[in-house]
C-alpha cells in the first residue's frame, strides 16, 4: 500500500471514529428493580413528565396490570396493580403524561372473557382520580388496548384500542376526552381490504396514536384476513380531522406492511414500517421493528425503543447495547447496557429534561423481572475545592476535584480538564489586555493544552495552581472532558493578606493614579496606595515628621504604594514590569525635587535628614533613588 | 575585584542564571571598587534598553571616635565629643545614640540638628544641617540630659554619601539585590560601644554591686581596660567588689561603701592609664550610684 493511501485510510477512519461518537454516553444513576416476578408478563409503556419522573406501565402474569411512578432520582415512588385478569400480558396499553404530572393510563381488563378497555387517570402521588371504559357499550366489548396520547393544547386525550365489533369482528376505535375523562367524540374503522368479505375482515391499530401539532389524530392501521389464518392484507393511515367526524384512508403500497408494534411520533409519521430488507441504522422515517414486550416475544435483536424531543431515536443494538443516533442520522453515542446479572434487553427509552430512562427486563431464577435505569446525561456534578482557597500572588494552592454522579457516588475514571481564567479589573488592574493566568501542575496531571487528568476510584482528581504573579481573582474552572456542560468553577483570591489603603489625610498628598490602576489626584478611586498595616500605619507619622523638619517645603506626596491585592504593579497596563517590586505593600514610591519642586529632596544632606526621619520610624528602612536625571525620578522606600 | 556576592540564595540563583545563558535579561553583576568602597550593580535595564550601572556608595567610609562624658546634677547628663580620624573618606553627618526614656533635654552642636525618639523607634539621632565632621576633625556638643543609669550601648554613625540611584525603575532582582547590600550593617553604618542611659531598676544593693562587676568584666573585654600590667589592676577591681558585695551581704553597708569608694579611688588613679574615659565613666559612675543607694 502506497504511504499516502495508507495515511488517508488512516485519516479516514479517524474521522470515522469522531463522527461515531459525537457526545459521551450517559452513566447509569439509578436503578429500580421492581419488587415483583412472573413467569410472564411485560412492558406496556414508558413516559417521563416535565417534572423528570418517569412512569412505567406493564402487565404481570400473576397480578395483572401495573402502573408505577419513579421520581426524578430514580427512586420508585409507587406501584399499583389495577383490578383484573393477569391475562392481560403481551398487550398494549399506552400512558400520558400532563403539565401537572398527572398520568393517563389505557389498558385492557380482561375480569371479563373478552376484556374491557380502561382509561384511568392518576395523581402524581398514585391517587386514581378518574376512570373511563370508553367501549363497554359495544355488543362485542372490547380486546386490546392501544395509545393514548394527550393533545396538551386543547387538554384532550386520544385513545386508540381495538374491539369486537358487532359481527365479532376486529375495528378500530379512536375516541377523544378531556382530561377528566369525559368521552366528546369518537371514530370506528372496520377496514375495506377489496376481495375480502368485511365479516372476514379484521382492523387492527398498530402502534399508538398519534397527535399533530394542530390537534389531528392518526393512527396506523394493518387489516387482516381473519378467514385465512390473520393474514395482512393491507396497511393503511388513518388521519382525523379535529373532533373524530372526518378521516382521510391513505393506503400504504401492498409492499409495505405494519409491525405489530409500538408507534413513535416523529415529524408527524407515526407507526413502524419494517421494509423488506431491513437496514440499520435506518433512514429516517423507515423504522424498524420493535417488539413491545420481552419474555416469550421478545424482540429480536435490534429495533427502535425511544424518540426523543429533538427527532434523536435510541435504539437497541444485539442483546446490551444502546445506540443514540441523532435526527441527521448521525451516531451521536453507543454503549453498553450496564449489565447487571441476568439482566436482559432494554424495551423503552425515554427522555427528560435531564435523564434518559431505559426501560426493561430481565429474567433471574427462572422469574421475568422488570428494571428502569435512570442514566444521566449531564447530572454528573463536579465539585472543587481549593485549599488554600487565598494565596499571595505566584503561590501555589490545591486544586481538589470530585466527580459524583445524582446519587452522590464517585465517578472514576474519568477524564477532567483544567482552565483558569483571570477575572478581568480585579485586584485593582483598571486596564484590559492580555492578562495571565497562573499554570497548573501535579503528578496526576497531563500538560497538554489544555492540562486534564483523570479522576480515581473515589472520584477525586488533584492538581496544583500556581496562580500568576499579579494580584486579583483568577476563576478556576472545571469540566468533564468529554462533557463540558458538566462543569464547576471557583474564584480564587490571589492576594497579598493584610493589605489596607492609606487614608487621606492634609498632612500628605497621594498621587500616581493613572487610567490603569486607578487612583488619585484624577481619581476617587483609589487603588494604588494599598500597603502592609505596619507600613501604612506609619506614613502618617512620617509626613508629619517630614512637615516639621522642612517646613518650607509641600507636604510629602505619596506616590504608588501597592495595588489593593498586591501583586505585580505593572504601572505600564501591559502585564509586565515595571513597578517590578512594590508587590507586597512594603515599597513606597515618593515624589522628590527634582524633578518636583519643593518635593522630598532627592539628594545631600537635606536627602541623609529626610531618610533619617523615615528610619526613626522604621529603622529597617531603606531609600533609593529611581530613574535618576528623568522627569520621572522618585525616592523608593523600602520597608 | 570582582565578587559573586552570596547575599540570598536570589541572587546566587540569577548569577547561575547568568552564567549558563549570559543573555537572559535579568541576569547582573554585582562589583566592589576596592579604590573608592563603592558597589557597582550593573544589569540590562529593559526599560532603557541598554546596560546600565548604578553605584551604591556606603555611608561607612568614616572613622568614627568618640569621648563621653558623664556629669550628675540630679540626673545624668551624657556629653559626646565626636572625632572623625584623617583616614576618613566621607564627612561624618550622622551619629545616633539609643536611649531609654526621652531625655528632658538634648543639646545639638552648631550646625546639627536631633531627632527625637518615636514610639517604634528609641533613639535620638543628631544630622548635620550645615556643619559636618570633617575627616581628621572633631566636634563636640552632643548632650543629652536623662535619669537613666550608664551602661554599654551601641553608636551609630553615617558619612555624607549620594544616596543609591538607579537611572531606571531596577528589576525586582536588581533591586531586592541592592536592598541586600544596603541592609548589611557594615554598609549601612558604623557602630561603636560607648557609655550610655541603659535600662535598669534598682532593687537591692547586691545586684547592683553584680550589674558593677558585669561591666567591669565587659570593660575588659572591650579592651577599655587595657595594657601591661592591667591584669593585676583587674584583680584588685575585682577584690575591692567582691569585699563590698560579702559586706552587703553581711548588712554591714558601711564597710560596703568604703570597698566601693576605695574602688573608685583605683579607678580614678588608673584613667587615662590603664583604663579609658568609657571604662572610668562606666563604673565610677555606677559605683557612686550604689554608695547613694547604701545610706549615710
Amino acid at each position: 500500500m502506497r504511504p499516502t493511501l495508507a495515511c488517508a485510510l488512516i485519516l479516514l477512519a479517524v474521522q470515522s471514529s469522531i463522527s461515531q461518537a459525537t457526545e459521551p454516553p450517559p452513566a447509569r444513576q439509578r436503578q429500580t428493580t421492581y419488587p415483583f416476578s412472573a413467569s410472564g408478563g411485560g412492558l406496556t409503556d414508558l413516559q417521563v413528565s416535565p417534572s423528570g419522573s418517569a412512569y412505567v406501565a406493564g402487565v404481570t402474569s400473576t397480578q395483572g396490570p401495573f402502573i408505577s411512578r419513579v421520581g426524578p432520582d430514580g427512586s420508585l415512588s409507587w406501584l399499583i396493580y389495577e383490578s383484573g385478569s393477569p391475562l392481560a400480558a403481551g398487550f398494549q396499553g399506552g400512558l400520558s403524561v400532563d403539565s401537572d404530572d398527572n398520568v393517563y393510563r389505557i389498558y385492557t381488563d380482561y375480569t371479563s372473557i373478552f376484556g374491557e378497555i380502561v382509561v384511568v387517570k392518576y395523581s402524581s402521588a398514585g391517587v386514581r382520580l378518574q376512570e373511563t371504559r370508553p367501549a363497554s357499550s359495544n355488543p362485542g366489548s372490547a380486546i386490546i388496548a392501544n395509545g393514548l396520547t394527550l393533545d396538551p393544547a386543547r387538554g384532550n386525550l386520544y385513545a386508540s384500542m381495538d374491539f369486537l365489533d358487532t359481527n365479532f369482528e376486529t375495528a378500530v376505535l379512536v375516541v377523544q376526552l378531556n382530561l377528566n375523562l369525559v368521552e366528546s367524540a369518537r371514530n370506528v374503522y372496520r377496514g375495506q381490504t377489496p376481495g375480502i368479505p368485511e365479516s372476514s375482515l379484521g382492523a387492527h391499530v398498530v402502534g399508538g396514536i398519534h397527535i399533530s401539532a394542530s390537534g389531528k389524530a392518526s393512527v396506523s392501521v394493518r387489516e387482516q384476513d381473519q378467514a385465512t389464518g390473520y393474514v395482512q392484507t393491507r396497511s393503511l393511515f388513518l388521519r382525523y380531522d379535529t373532533g373524530l367526524v372526518n378521516r382521510v384512508e391513505e393506503f400504504l403500497p401492498p409492499s409495505v406492511l405494519l409491525g405489530t408494534t409500538q408507534s413513535e411520533p416523529v415529524g408527524g409519521m407515526f407507526g413502524v414500517i419494517f421494509p423488506s430488507v431491513p437496514t440499520f441504522p435506518p433512514s429516517f422515517p423507515v423504522y424498524q421493528q420493535v417488539a413491545p414486550t420481552f419474555g416469550p416475544q421478545r424482540p429480536a435483536p435490534g429495533g427502535l425503543i425511544g424518540v426523543g424531543p429533538q427527532a434523536e431515536t435510541y435504539w437497541r443494538r444485539g442483546s446490551r447495547q444502546i445506540q443514540k443516533i441523532a435526527a441527521s442520522g448521525n451516531t451521536v453515542w453507543s454503549t453498553p447496557i450496564v449489565t447487571d446479572a441476568g439482566k436482559d434487553e432494554a424495551e423503552y427509552a425515554r427522555v427528560s429534561n435531564s435523564a434518559l430512562f431505559l426501560a426493561g427486563g430481565f429474567i433471574a431464577s427462572g422469574q421475568r423481572r422488570v428494571y428502569l435505569d435512570r442514566y444521566g446525561q449531564a447530572t454528573d456534578s463536579l465539585s472543587v475545592v481549593l485549599e488554600p482557597a487565598g494565596v499571595a500572588p505566584g503561590a501555589k494552592t490545591q486544586v481538589q476535584v470530585t466527580l459524583k454522579d445524582s446519587q452522590g457516588n464517585p465517578v472514576a475514571d474519568r477524564d477532567v480538564t483544567f482552565a483558569a481564567e483571570p477575572v478581568a479589573n480585579s485586584g485593582g488592574h483598571d486596564h484590559g489586555g492580555s492578562r495571565p493566568a497562573g499554570a497548573f501542575s501535579g503528578s496526576n496531571i497531563l500538560f497538554s493544552s489544555p492540562p486534564h487528568g483523570r479522576t480515581g476510584p473515589d472520584g477525586k482528581l488533584a492538581a496544583i495552581y500556581t496562580a500568576s504573579k499579579f494580584g486579583g481573582q483568577e476563576k478556576i474552572i472545571v469540566h468533564v472532558t468529554t462533557a463540558p456542560s458538566i462543569s464547576t468553577s471557583t474564584l480564587l483570591e490571589v492576594k497579598v493578606p493584610g493589605l489596607v489603603l492609606l487614608p487621606g489625610s492634609a498632612n500628605y498628598g497621594k498621587v500616581g493614579g493613572t487610567s490603569f490602576h486607578l487612583g488619585p489626584p484624577d481619581s476617587a478611586v483609589d487603588h494604588n496606595h494599598y500597603g502592609a498595616t505596619d507600613v501604612i500605619s506609619i506614613l502618617p507619622s512620617i509626613a508629619i515628621d517630614y512637615a516639621a523638619r522642612f517646613p518650607s517645603r509641600s507636604v510629602i506626596q505619596y506616590n504608588d504604594i501597592s495595588l489593593p491585592s498586591g501583586g505585580l504593579f505593572d504601572v505600564g497596563g501591559q502585564w509586565l514590569p515595571p513597578h517590578d517590586t512594590h508587590r507586597t505593600g512594603r515599597e513606597v514610591d515618593i515624589r522628590s525635587s527634582p524633578p518636583h519642586a519643593n518635593a522630598v529632596p532627592s539628594r545631600g544632606r537635606d536627602f541623609i535628614k529626610f531618610s533619617e526621619i523615615v528610619m526613626r520610624w522604621a529603622e529597617n528602612a531603606r531609600i533609593e533613588v529611581h530613574s535618576r536625571g528623568t522627569p520621572h525620578e522618585h525616592i523608593h522606600i523600602y520597608f | 575585584m570582582s565578587i559573586f556576592i552570596s547575599i540570598s540564595k536570589r541572587i546566587t540563583s540569577v548569577i547561575a542564571i547568568c552564567m549558563i545563558a549570559p543573555i537572559y535579561s535579568l541576569a547582573f553583576t554585582i562589583n566592589l571598587d576596592s579604590a573608592t568602597g563603592n558597589y557597582m550593580i550593573t544589569y540590562q535595564s529593559e526599560m532603557l534598553g541598554r546596560e546600565v550601572q548604578a553605584v551604591f556608595e556606603p555611608p561607612t567610609k568614616i572613622k568614627p571616635a568618640v569621648t563621653p562624658d558623664i556629669r550628675f546634677d540630679g540626673k545624668f547628663i551624657y556629653s559626646y565629643s565626636l572625632i572623625n580620624a584623617s583616614s576618613a573618606r566621607q564627612d561624618l553627618v550622622v551619629f545616633r545614640l539609643p536611649i531609654v526614656s526621652t531625655p528632658t533635654v538634648v543639646q545639638n552642636p552648631s550646625g546639627w540638628t536631633s531627632l527625637g525618639p518615636t514610639p517604634v523607634n528609641r533613639i535620638i539621632t543628631w544630622v548635620s544641617e550645615d556643619d559636618t565632621i570633617k575627616p581628621d576633625s572633631q566636634l563636640s556638643g552632643f548632650s543629652i540630659q536623662t535619669s537613666e543609669l550608664p551602661g554599654i550601648v551601641a553608636l551609630k554613625f553615617e558619612g555624607l554619601a549620594d544616596p543609591l540611584a538607579y537611572p531606571d525603575e531596577p528589576p525586582a532582582d536588581v533591586g531586592y539585590a541592592g536592598l541586600a547590600l544596603k541592609r548589611e550593617d557594615r554598609n549601612s553604618f558604623v557602630t561603636l560601644f560607648s557609655v550610655g542611659p541603659s535600662t535598669f531598676v534598682y532593687s537591692d544593693p547586691g545586684l547592683a554591686i553584680d550589674r558593677l562587676v558585669a561591666f567591669k568584666h565587659e570593660s575588659v573585654s572591650r579592651g577599655w581596660i587595657f595594657g601591661p600590667g592591667s591584669e593585676g589592676i583587674v584583680k584588685s577591681l575585682d577584690a575591692k567588689l567582691d569585699a563590698a558585695k560579702a559586706a552587703v551581704a553581711r548588712g554591714q553597708n558601711s564597710a560596703a561603701k568604703n570597698q566601693l569608694n576605695s574602688f573608685i579611688n583605683e579607678l580614678t588613679a588608673q584613667r587615662n592609664k590603664k583604663l579609658n574615659d568609657t571604662a572610668f565613666l562606666l563604673l565610677k559612675t555606677n559605683a557612686e550610684f550604689i554608695i547613694g543607694k547604701l545610706g549615710p
